[in-house]
């Protein structure tokens, strides 16, 4: 059962088709990551996720039901441009925002105490969001984003700005979130970060999916067969119609197994030849060059 | 609670404990009462006496033609010499005078010559207006006895023709009084037309603050953008009424005060110059009548019926200016905000034509057009328009603010989302009839 799935989704500003029949389907209590270059269709998919905007073709399942009003109750969103009312308390600004998601006067007050306590920022509650740092009024963006305890939480470029304390303390809370049963989105272009928390990810470019799955299925499948090995003892001779040394430096070499061949027989070689094997591993390829590599090719299309 | 109804009350308690809002709603109404009472105020406040000498060598009579003459009042007093003109230029000054009227014997009442003023300061508009006057009415006077005419004649020669206006429709028959009709009703113009300009500015102003901060998006992710845009409008509106009822509570209640204040002095006036302005009694009972007459319009029908233009007026132009607001952003655009005021600015100009044929064509025609409806039908409201056209107008206004509501809505929705393209009309065109 999925969170929210997404089935052959299409949307048109006037004639630019923004979305080509996207389909895509996230797991309840997942990390989720979508990636694309600037002006692929991210933003225009997280609006139809969000109800800000509706598709023109397809439909949009959220919990098993088809996309409906309230259902923006359950979910939170932080746009990649942030906003407040500069001129508001912070602390009317949470309520607003709480109730506006359907939470009651008093329950949004508790809920927003709650949190800024937690956040260590209760000496706030009475400044206005103008005598705010940008990294103070992150959080508090956050805060609005998550206050309201949605099951799905939709994060646009979530780091971008932050100072790294903040980074890995919004990184936190993030998991504790996860961890408490919500489902979190994140839009990025930052592959290193996705690497490092999505466990799915949906690569989309002019406005199609080109790649989606589980970050250790895609990485398998842009494998190149290669394969880093550090020896004590240089001196190895590798079979270049078999193994193909990419490149080396000092000790360390990198080989592309030739279609056919396995570790296994790049494993024997070497034992063959009674090196001492200091470390051997298989190398996957960054999401990074595999972003780059796709885009790329699908500009050349 | 409706998310719209926590929209109106976030849009309203803002704005009205900004102290600005106090200032301008406080202190505005205030002032203007000052200004309207402080000549009254000043004059009467004012002890600095001009006191001026007055030697007649015009020997018209014995005594003098201007012996005893002048009126005395609370910045001009008139003390009669005896001695020569020459003597008095020396002594003027050590005898407390500020200067000395002299008549000469050339004094020619027929020309109006001979007649000069010495002093070291020259003499203030007002004081030697007044001067003039009083010597004209003295002449006046002796003029028209030399040749028999007594002012039981000049009052009649000088006897107005006045035209009772009545009015006769469905709403029964009444006296009108087409001056008072004017003045009420291009007040009331004016007033619809400030409105629909200042708050109309204020929700393009608080649109674009949405856009350009950014939380237009946080925003719609939580509240259907026609929530927000109605939320908006009508917070606004409801500032703008809170102001208008509290203006109105000041100024009756000053007019009140002002009322009492006045009339005494317009009594004082009345006993202290009996003979200077043979027009002054005349006036009084004219301002009366007046008095009379505002009391006597059908308040409540016109009070109501303003209401509801200033209502549906306001919120006509302000779901266009929301419009504008969302299409343009932080730099504004000021063809398209033109474009908006336009109508207002025609409906004055129109309103002007109005009061003087308030039952024309262009009157009634422009009446049923929702654009310039409001202001229009408001100027005319005091000439009591048929009932049917008072009806017709108003309904053209409802269906008005209803299209332009739907209409801002439909391009709102995408105008906040929209960043750094400049926006052309056809592209607003288009934005109408985008799928939501």
């Amino acid at each position: 059962m999925a969170i929210l799935e997404l089935k052959q989704v299409n949307k048109y500003y006037d004639k630019y088709h923004a979305l080509r029949d996207v389909s895509l389907s996230i797991e309840p209590q997942s990390i989720f990551g979508l990636l694309g270059p600037n002006g692929a269709g991210k933003t225009t998919m997280i609006r139809i996720i969000t109800g800000i905007t509706a598709a023109d073709k397809g439909d949009v399942v959220f919990n098993d039901k088809p996309f409906q009003e309230h259902h923006v109750e359950e979910i939170g969103y932080m746009p990649e441009e942030r906003g407040l009312y500069k001129k508001m308390k912070v602390w009317e600004q949470l309520v607003y925002l709480a109730q506006l998601k359907g939470l009651s006067a008093k329950d949004a007050k508790d809920r927003v105490y709650a949190w800024m306590e937690k956040m260590d920022i209760k000496d706030w509650w009475n400044k206005k969001i103008e005598e705010l740092s940008k990294g103070m009024s992150q959080k508090i963006q956050f805060i609005s984003t998550v206050v309201h305890e949605p099951r799905l939480i939709i994060l646009d470029e979530p780091f971008s700005g932050l100072d790294p304390v903040n980074s890995v303390l919004i990184q936190n809370e993030i998991e504790e979130l996860r961890l408490k049963g919500a489902t979190i989105l994140f839009s990025t272009h930052r592959m290193e970060q996705v690497e490092e928390i999505c466990e799915q990810i949906a690569l989309i470019n002019k406005g199609k999916i080109i790649l989606n799955g589980r970050v250790k299925d895609i990485k398998q499948q842009f494998k190149q067969n290669l394969y880093s090995v550090e020896l004590l003892d240089p001196g190895i001779q590798f079979r270049n119609d078999y193994f193909n040394v990419v490149s080396r430096d000092a000790n360390q070499f990198k080989i592309k197994l030739a279609n056919g061949a396995t570790s296994k027989d790049l494993l024997k070689t070497l034992v063959e030849q009674d090196a001492d094997v200091l470390s051997f591993r298989e190398v996957l390829p960054s999401l990074n060059e595999i972003f780059i590599k796709q885009v790329t090719e699908g500009t050349h299309e | 609670m409706n998310k719209t109804w926590i929209i109106i009350k976030r849009e309203y308690i803002t704005r009205v404990r900004k102290k600005l809002f106090l200032v301008t709603t406080i202190l505005a109404p205030l002032g203007i009462a000052l200004i309207s009472v402080l000549p009254v105020l000043m004059s009467t406040v004012s002890t600095e006496k001009t006191v001026i000498g007055v030697i007649d060598d015009s020997k018209i009579d014995s005594t003098g033609l201007f012996f005893e003459k002048f009126q005395n009042d609370n910045s001009l007093e008139f003390i009669y010499l005896t001695n020569s003109y020459e003597q008095a230029k020396n002594e003027y000054t050590s005898s407390g005078l500020n200067g000395i009227l002299y008549i000469s014997p050339e004094f020619n009442m027929y020309e109006g010559t001979g007649v000069e003023y010495y002093s070291q300061e020259q003499l203030g508009l007002k004081s030697q207006s007044n001067i003039e006057k009083q010597m004209s009415q003295i002449t006046r006077e002796l003029k028209l006895a030399k040749i028999e005419i007594t002012p039981e004649i000049i009052d009649q020669l000088s006897k107005d023709v006045r035209i009772k206006s009545i009015v006769s429709n469905e709403q029964g028959t009444q006296e009108g009084n087409t001056a008072i009709a004017t003045m009420i009703g291009s007040i009331m113009g004016f007033v619809i037309y400030i409105v629909m300009l200042m708050y109309g500015t204020m929700v393009m102003r608080g649109v674009m603050e949405e856009k350009t901060n950014r939380i237009a998006e946080v925003m719609v992710s939580s509240v259907k953008p026609f929530q927000l845009m109605l939320g908006k409008i009508v917070g606004i509106g409801m500032v703008g009424l809170t102001q208008f009822i509290i203006w109105i509570i000041i100024v009756v209640s000053i007019q009140m005060g002002v009322g009492l204040f006045y009339g005494e002095q317009m009594a004082q006036l009345q006993t202290m110059q009996p003979g200077v302005g043979m027009e002054q009694p005349q006036n009084i009972t004219a301002l009366a009548k007046a008095f009379g007459d505002i009391a006597q319009l059908p308040w409540v029908y016109i009070v109501s019926s303003f209401l509801f233009f200033f209502l549906g007026g306001y919120l006509l132009y302000a779901a266009l200016f929301a419009a504008v607001g969302s299409a343009t952003g932080e730099e504004g655009d000021q063809s398209l905000t033109f474009i908006v005021t336009l109508p207002v600015i025609i409906s004055i100009m129109i309103m002007i034509n109005t009061l003087e044929q308030p039952n024309g064509t262009l009157a009634i025609v422009s009446s049923m057009i929702p654009f310039t409806a409001p202001i229009v039908m408001c100027a005319r409201l005091p000439f009591h328009p048929p009932l049917w056209q008072l009806i017709l107008s108003m309904l053209s206004l409802t269906g008005g603010f209803i299209f332009t509501t739907w209409l801002a809505g439909r391009i709102y929705r995408v105008g906040i989302l929209m960043y750094g393209k400049k926006v052309t009309l056809k592209e607003l065109g288009k934005w109408i009839f985008y799928k939501a």
